[in-house]
Formats: C-alpha cells, sequence, structure tokens
C-alpha cells in the first residue's frame, strides 16, 4: 500500500473551507423540536417550582452539546437589556464521576473561585447549596452523564444521581442531563431520579430518505467557500450515508478533509476524487475497494 | 460598583457566594474568618483570591478602600459590611503607628474578649473594639477583656483561619473556642485552674478517658509554639498493631497501654482537656436538674 503524500501545511484557503464547515449547525426537524421542547419544559418547570428533569440520549457525534449549548443561549437571552439573567448552569462530566467530582464541578460552574483547601463533600454540598440559593440559577445543564453509568459503576452513579436529585428537590432546580446511550441504564439503578426526570428525548442517526437528502441540501446551502453541487447528486447522497452511517460528526469530517483538498484550485469544485481522498485522511489510509469513493481504472 | 478587570483578578476570577453576613460591631478580620470558614479556604488562599500579598496579615487597619470594595464585590456583601469598626479603626490610626493602638502578637491580629458576651453568642465573633490596646472593659457587660484562656494560657490570634484544618492544625469550630487547647475562650480564670487541678485529680482514672481528645473523637492539634501534631487516644480503642492511626502515623508493634500517650503532652494540656470534660458534665447534670420531669 503506498501511502500519499499530504502537505504539512494547509493553505489559508483550506483553512477557512474547513473551518466554515465546522461551525456550520444544522436544525434539522429532530434536533430543533428537542430543543424547543427542552427549552419551554424548562421555562414550565420554573414557573410550577417543580422539580424535574429531562434526559437526551445521542449516539456520539450527533451533537448533545451543542444542543445543550443551544438551550443555554435560548435560556439566557434577555429580552429587556437592564434585566439581569439568571444563570444557567452547565457541567461537563469526566471519566470516573462520583458524589465528590460533581460537587466540585458544581462549584466551579456557580463561580466559586477555587475548592476549598482541603475539600470534603459536607463543605463543597453546603457551598453548592448556598450559592444556589444566592443565584437561583435557571437550570443544570450537564454534559456527558454517561460516565456517571459507565463501568461497573450502580453504587456510585446511584450516588451522584442521589446527590443531584436532593439538590432538585431543594432547590426546585430543572436538570437536563445529556449522554450516549449508555446513561439509559440510570432507569434500572436510580428510579427515584428517573422518576423525577422522566422526559427522555432520543436522537438517532440519520436514516437514509428525506431527512437525509434535506440536510446533505442544508449542509451543501452553508458551503458557500467551494462548489458542492456534488452532495446532492443520488450516487454521493447514497455514498455519503453508507461511509458516515448518518452520523453528522462522521459527515463533518469526511467533508472538511474533501473541501481541503479541493479548496486551493482555480476552480473549486468537489469532486469524487476529493471525497476519496478526504476518506482516506478522516479514516485512514485504505487501498482500492475499501475506500467506497474508490474509482476502478 | 462595576470590575471590569474581575477576571484577571488574582490569577483566578469568581465570588465568594457562600460568604456570611457580617455582624454590626463586628471587626473585619473577625468577619473575614468567618468567609474562610464558609468557603473553607486558609487565609492563604483568600488571600491569593483577593489578590493581596501573602505577607498581608491586617484585615482590620491595612486594606486600602479599593481593596476593601473588591472583598465586599467579590463576597456580594453591603457596603455598609463592618463599616463603623473600619471607620473607628481607620480613624484611629490615621497619622499614627497602628501599633500603638491595635494589639498584634508577630504582626498577627491579636484580640481581647468578654467571656460574657461570647457565652451569650449564638454565633460568636469578635468585636472590633476588642482589638483596641486602650479598651479592657466590655462596653455591654462592663466586664474587664480577657487576653489570654483561662485554660492554657494561649492568645487568640488570627494568624491563619482557625476555623478551617489547614496542615498539622485543626480547625476550632467557632471563635469563641481556644485555638491552641480546643478549651472554651469563656472558661475558668487563671486564678481558678488549681481548685479545678485539685477536682480533676481523681479525673485521670474516670472510665476509659484516660487520655485527650477533642469532642469529634480527633486528636487535638498542637499549639502555635509546638506545631508538631500531638495526639490522644481512647484507652479503650484498639487498633490493630501495624496499621496507621488516626494521624496518619504507622505505628509499632507496642501494647497500647503502654505506649499511651504516644507523643509528649504537657501537663496543662491534660489539665485543659480535663477541664473541658468537667465543664461538660456540669452542664449535663445541670440540665438534668432543670429538666422538668413528666406529669408536673
Amino acid at each position: 500500500m503506498t501511502i500519499p503524500e499530504i502537505p504539512l501545511d494547509t493553505s489559508p484557503k483550506g483553512v477557512a473551507v474547513a473551518r466554515q464547515i465546522l461551525d456550520l449547525v444544522v436544525q434539522y426537524p429532530d434536533f430543533e423540536r428537542i430543543q424547543n421542547a427542552s427549552v419551554a419544559s424548562t421555562n414550565l418547570m420554573l414557573q410550577l417550582k417543580m422539580s424535574t428533569g429531562i434526559l437526551v440520549l445521542a449516539e456520539p457525534g450527533m451533537g448533545k452539546t451543542l444542543l445543550l449549548e443551544l438551550i443555554q443561549r435560548n435560556l439566557t437571552r434577555k429580552d429587556n437589556v437592564l434585566e439581569k439573567a439568571s444563570p444557567v448552569l452547565t457541567v461537563s462530566l469526566d471519566s470516573a464521576v462520583d458524589t465528590h467530582k460533581i460537587a466540585a464541578k458544581a462549584m466551579m460552574a456557580l463561580g466559586y473561585p477555587m475548592l476549598p483547601s482541603r475539600p470534603n463533600l459536607e463543605s463543597m454540598t453546603l457551598m453548592v447549596d448556598r450559592a444556589i440559593e444566592r443565584l437561583g440559577p435557571k437550570v443544570l445543564l450537564i454534559d456527558e452523564s454517561q460516565h456517571m453509568c459507565e463501568g461497573n459503576r450502580d453504587i456510585t452513579a446511584r450516588a451522584v444521581t442521589d446527590w443531584l436529585k436532593v439538590r432538585m428537590d431543594k432547590h426546585n432546580l430543572p436538570v437536563v442531563c445529556a449522554g450516549t446511550p449508555t446513561f439509559e441504564r440510570i432507569c434500572d439503578i436510580n428510579e427515584q431520579f428517573v422518576s423525577r426526570a422522566s422526559t427522555k428525548y432520543v436522537l438517532n442517526p440519520f436514516a437514509f430518505g428525506d431527512g437525509w437528502v434535506q440536510l446533505m441540501q442544508a449542509v451543501k446551502v452553508g458551503i458557500s467557500l467551494i462548489e458542492a453541487g456534488l452532495l446532492e447528486t443520488p450516487w454521493c447522497l447514497k455514498m455519503l450515508h453508507a461511509v458516515t452511517h448518518g452520523n453528522l460528526r462522521r459527515l463533518k469530517k469526511l467533508l472538511i478533509y474533501a473541501s481541503i483538498e479541493c479548496a486551493d484550485r482555480e476552480n473549486p469544485i468537489l469532486t469524487r476524487d476529493d471525497l476519496r481522498r478526504g476518506f482516506d485522511r478522516a479514516f485512514g489510509f485504505k487501498e482500492g475497494p475499501e475506500n467506497p469513493f474508490y474509482v476502478r481504472g | 460598583m462595576e470590575f471590569g478587570h474581575l477576571h484577571s483578578f488574582g490569577s483566578t476570577s469568581g465570588f465568594l457566594h457562600a460568604s456570611p453576613p457580617a455582624f454590626s460591631d463586628e471587626s473585619p478580620n473577625s468577619w473575614i474568618q468567618r468567609v474562610c470558614a464558609a468557603h473553607q479556604y486558609s487565609l492563604s488562599r483568600l488571600k491569593f483570591i483577593l489578590d493581596l500579598t501573602p505577607s498581608f496579615t491586617d484585615f482590620d487597619a491595612d486594606l486600602t478602600q479599593g481593596e476593601w470594595e473588591r472583598i465586599l464585590y467579590l463576597t456580594h456583601a453591603p457596603p455598609d459590611t463592618c463599616a463603623s469598626g473600619r471607620a473607628s479603626l481607620s480613624a484611629q490610626c490615621e497619622g499614627l503607628s497602628k501599633h500603638s493602638l491595635l494589639i498584634a502578637q508577630r504582626s498577627a491580629p491579636k484580640y481581647r474578649w468578654c467571656t460574657l458576651c461570647l457565652e451569650a453568642d449564638v454565633l460568636p465573633y469578635l468585636r472590633w473594639r476588642w482589638r483596641l490596646t486602650q479598651v479592657t472593659l466590655c462596653e455591654v457587660h462592663f466586664a474587664p477583656l480577657s487576653e489570654i484562656c483561662g485554660c492554657c494560657g494561649g492568645v487568640v490570634s488570627l494568624s491563619a483561619a482557625l476555623m478551617v484544618a489547614t496542615g498539622p492544625r485543626h480547625a476550632v469550630p467557632s471563635l469563641s473556642i481556644c485555638q491552641h487547647c480546643g478549651m472554651f475562650l469563656m472558661g475558668p480564670p487563671v486564678d481558678q485552674v488549681e481548685h479545678f487541678q485539685e477536682a480533676i485529680r481523681p479525673g485521670r482514672v474516670w472510665g476509659v478517658v484516660k487520655f485527650l481528645m477533642n469532642e469529634p473523637g480527633e486528636c487535638i492539634a498542637g499549639s502555635g509554639r509546638n506545631r508538631s501534631p500531638r495526639a490522644f487516644y481512647l484507652a479503650g480503642s484498639t487498633f490493630e498493631t501495624g496499621s496507621a492511626d488516626p494521624m496518619g502515623h504507622v505505628r509499632k508493634k507496642k501494647a497500647w497501654s503502654k505506649a499511651i500517650p504516644r507523643y509528649k503532652v504537657s501537663e496543662r494540656q491534660k489539665l485543659a482537656y480535663a477541664l473541658r470534660l468537667v465543664r461538660k458534665e456540669l452542664r449535663t447534670v445541670e440540665a438534668i436538674e432543670t429538666m422538668p420531669t413528666v406529669g408536673q
């Protein structure tokens, strides 16, 4: 197998088109529906002073983090410039999360400058409670929630969700948890938490059909720096779906590398050959028929 | 009050949300101690957050107006926090050496206290007047202010966050507890110690309590003069030989009964703890006596 030569530096045009694709936000119907429903539910929870939550489950690369960002943006939008908006807390969990770690993350999200000199759970929880009482945040958004349930950690997951449950009840704080389908195990681990966070939304990968076609049309419109008419051809639609399995992150990755290939040409039109080279760079070099964009002969 | 430079503030940013409100006659140092306790920050950590130099010690007199306003902003405190104390202390220190007006020990703020005021406080705190050299009487009770702990002879010196456990030093639960011996500052005066000493003698063989511990069962910290931790254990406690004791020291294979007390403990400290036990005992007896009988 011969590995083609790749320039060490990407040209400014290539970087510009890559940036354009990376920043592209396509609001497809399911995504928009979940976003609006989450915002509406949170507002209702705040009005009713009811402790409840929302679980968002999606495969990696389907836009969970983006969804939380959009919810946050929506909830912190001020109708009146002089109005002081209540904050929205955002916490991103990492591996082996436990009650100490979530309390520490919540502390930092609430704006404490540092952790206590000896960070024990009692003092951190007390500080979190005091800050929530003082600031009255609208909602707690938790990204990467699947880390609570990953591995053989049922007891820890129960403890973490119990800690959350107490905060939800005590302060009427709505919680939105987003994670991969692994997080669904929480339904078996802590029924009390799930009874409060009973709304569950699932973002599935795109099936090949009208939705996929509409998505590709929107992507084509969003990429203005190169001519990406190829994306709308039936062959390309089918091939891209087969390669990316309807996953947005994979699609973006492939398109970024393919666009870089054609960005420097005098007439920047996306071709099948660009997609082939883009596939190589995005998913590793594959020789011959292993690369679906490979052209025989 | 707006601070645009907040995000580059002391290499960190954020707010001290858990800060308690100050009492009207509270000294700034005392309030800062309670702010530290509410956040479990050591004094050096708080100074780092507030962008103060590590050598800074005195919040009563050394803060500029700008620095004080920043503290109020970060703690969400109202502008009149400790206003009387700050105004009076800075007015008195103006143009004069503050060391001649305010009591200090090795540049750390030092306080006298009124035992009756501390006894009456639900949340004990130090008044700014107790810092003044000339003030030796309590303005509320007209009682003489104490300067040394009745049990161990230690002073109240705010060189560290007393209610935060850092390093080998253990935390005191409130400002009415002596930082050296862990006894209440409103304990018996020094001239009555002998009387208590007599009373305590049989106490050395009281039940299983032969050694000194603080109330949660932890080891009492070393005094300010001797920073090495000193451990006391209940004689009835059993620890496996070779395992780590509560202080983290791995024990040698030795019979506990012979090894106790493991660390050198002064007679004075033993007495201090014993006095505390007596006080506790007396309070319990008093409480039982005053308890209404069912059916009366």
